[in-house]
């Protein structure tokens, strides 16, 4: 059975192509059935050295995705820990890092890829937290809607308290003004805003600030969700106050005389 | 590829789609079929469940693939990818699957089974997929589907998933893999089926609905692309809220039969695309849940026909169409 794929275009290609595909294919299976028989021998005997080690290594390499790999190379670093002083330990686990580096390079998707950072900051002598926030802020701006990116993102900033919810407040302002369509952004934003402004009053103010760089948003692309999706949250926030739900709402009505396929019809049938 | 509504919509190509899946395991010399050896019960699972609902389950080897899915079975109770590969939770719920859509569950040590489920249990209620600690929502789901399926929701503590599962819960109504998280079409399916009643039906089927694109795919999560899988997602939820007519029907069916491919059988994520077996069952299963004629109905819970679930006995998720008496 193959895989699931996405996204890959189907493209049109001659016989010889075919049959030079299936050569190659046929000559990496060879190298792989044979690293996946010595690895397969290595756990049955639960030997833990150098060899099984180097071993998942390469088939990893061919195959990101092998789950069992990674799972024995964690049993195999637990193994040599008990061996180890912290501070060749704590070099193993950066490396490991750099190993997970290269695979989310091949699959910024990868669940087992993502899943070994995790376990390794969390048995490593001292977590490289500094290194896995520089790594995510570069995994976003490759794909700004990598749902594994943000997800991490939040685990890193609750397991490190590296950065204040203000300053991840401020992070999510970056990025959407990067790109209004980002929801993950939007989504994250509704998250921090109430952890970084407990202060009523000071609350009140940014919700203030909100409606108006939502309007920005809806002006500039009334087509996109996002911003929609974020106003019903704002005004989720003040259901008391019917000066901003009549104001909203006259906004609203200027922008479908404007644009009438936007997808305020909905807010207006929701709300009104 | 054209989308337009002048050319008429390409047949469902049902006699290509069983060849395409026929043919997956004719391809033992290349790399690739092996390079996906780790997820080959749930290719198995999405084979089978594509042949039921096209009603030609009979062209697999019962007794082959009954003797392969209890060779996945590991010492812990729990089944791997493919022999010899660890245990995690996903696939314990495939092979149950399958054993259940073959009717052979008497082959099956269930109590295995549910003991290894129990070892995944954390505190909070959530779930862990392995020994190895991912936590997320797809597990709660994994976990009630698997339990409900062996008659034995009572073996966890589903109060307590269930406020798990609530805490995940956003303010659009979506549900995300863990709390805090953006919602996903896929979780918010997953969730739902463990705990319906913590839902806002009418802002979770907007949200939904809103899912639906111009040229009539759904994607998974606002402002992304459009994919053949979320027919199954998004359908699947719209269904347990008996909401699918919040979607335009016919465009989604007309994007579903456009992304077969006419060459090989198999559906792609979208048209034009290469197909593959895991958007083959969900664009069936979703076609089923469109009512498209000559398939098995599909039960939105379970991604199984509905023949097979009706035998079980009832549990906490009822919605119209569904168990209804």
């Amino acid at each position: 059975m193959s895989a699931d794929q996405h996204h890959q275009k189907k493209v049109k290609t001659t016989n010889e192509e075919r049959e030079a595909q299936r050569q190659r294919s046929i000559k990496k299976l060879a190298e792989y059935k044979g690293l996946c028989s010595l690895v397969s021998a290595k756990r049955k005997a639960k030997e833990y050295d150098d060899a099984a080690f180097n071993l998942t290594t390469k088939l990893l390499s061919l195959n990101p995705e092998f789950y069992t790999m990674w799972n024995f190379r964690r049993q195999i670093i637990l193994d040599r820990r008990t061996r180890m002083d912290t501070e060749a330990y704590q070099a193993l686990c950066l490396s490991e890092l750099q190993l997970a580096d290269a695979a989310l390079k091949i699959n910024p998707k990868s669940y087992w890829v993502w899943n070994h950072r995790r376990w390794i900051l969390e048995n490593m002598p001292e977590a490289a937290w500094t290194r896995e926030l520089k790594l995510l802020g570069r995994m976003l701006d490759m794909d700004a809607r990598n749902f594994h990116g943000w997800g991490y993102r939040r685990y890193v900033i609750a397991a490190s308290g590296a950065r204040s919810p203000k300053e991840e407040f401020d992070f999510t302002t970056e990025k959407i003004s990067q790109n209004f369509s980002n929801y993950s952004a939007w989504h994250y934003r509704s998250k921090v805003l109430v952890q970084a402004f407990a202060d009523p009053a000071e609350r009140a103010k940014v919700i203030d600030n909100e409606f108006e760089l939502v309007r920005n948003a809806i002006y500039t692309e009334p087509a996109d969700q996002s911003a929609w999706l974020y106003q019903r949250w704002l005004l989720s926030l003040v259901p008391q106050d019917m000066d901003r739900w009549s104001k909203e709402l006259e906004s609203v009505q200027e922008l479908v005389e404007i644009e009438p396929e936007s997808k305020c019809k909905v807010i207006m049938q929701g709300q009104g | 590829m054209s989308s337009t509504s002048a050319t008429s919509p390409q047949p469902f190509l049902l006699d290509l789609h069983v060849q395409f899946i026929l043919g997956l395991d004719k391809k033992q010399d290349e790399f690739e079929y092996w390079a996906s050896e780790q997820l080959r019960l749930n290719g198995v699972l999405w084979a089978l469940t594509s042949l039921d609902l096209m009603n030609r389950k009979a062209e697999l080897k019962r007794q082959d693939v009954i003797e392969f899915v209890l060779s996945c079975q590991n010492e812990d109770g729990g089944f791997g990818g493919s022999v010899e590969h660890d245990s995690h939770i996903a696939y314990t719920l495939s092979a149950v699957q399958i054993m259940m859509t073959l009717d052979a569950m008497d082959r099956l040590d269930a109590s295995r089974v549910i003991t290894y489920i129990q070892s995944r249990a954390l505190a909070d209620g959530s779930f862990s997929g392995d020994e190895w600690g991912e936590v997320d929502t797809r597990f709660c789901y994994i976990t009630i589907n698997c339990l409900s399926l062996l008659g034995r929701l009572d073996a966890i503590d589903v109060p307590k998933t269930v406020q798990y599962i609530d805490a995940c819960r956003n303010f659009d109504g979506g549900f995300g893999c863990r709390p805090g998280a953006e919602s996903h079409a896929g979780q918010t399916a997953l969730a739902i089926v463990g705990a319906l009643e913590l839902v806002e039906a009418d802002k979770l089927g907007w949200w939904l609905a809103e899912r639906q694109l111009k040229n009539g795919g759904l994607n998974g999560r606002p402002e992304k692309l459009e994919d053949v899988c979320y027919s199954w997602w998004v359908m699947s939820a719209l269904s347990i809220l008996d909401r699918v007519h919040w979607i335009n029907k016919d465009s989604l069916i007309k994007f579903i039969l456009e992304s077969q491919d006419p060459e090989t059988g198999g559906i792609a994520d979208r048209p034009g695309d290469y197909p593959d077996v895991f958007h083959l069952v969900f664009g069936v299963a979703g076609l089923s849940l469109l009512g498209y004629p000559g398939l098995q109905p599909v039960d939105p819970r379970y991604c199984m026909s509905r023949y097979i679930t009706d035998k079980l006995p009832k549990f906490n998720v009822d919605w119209k169409g569904v168990n209804k008496e």
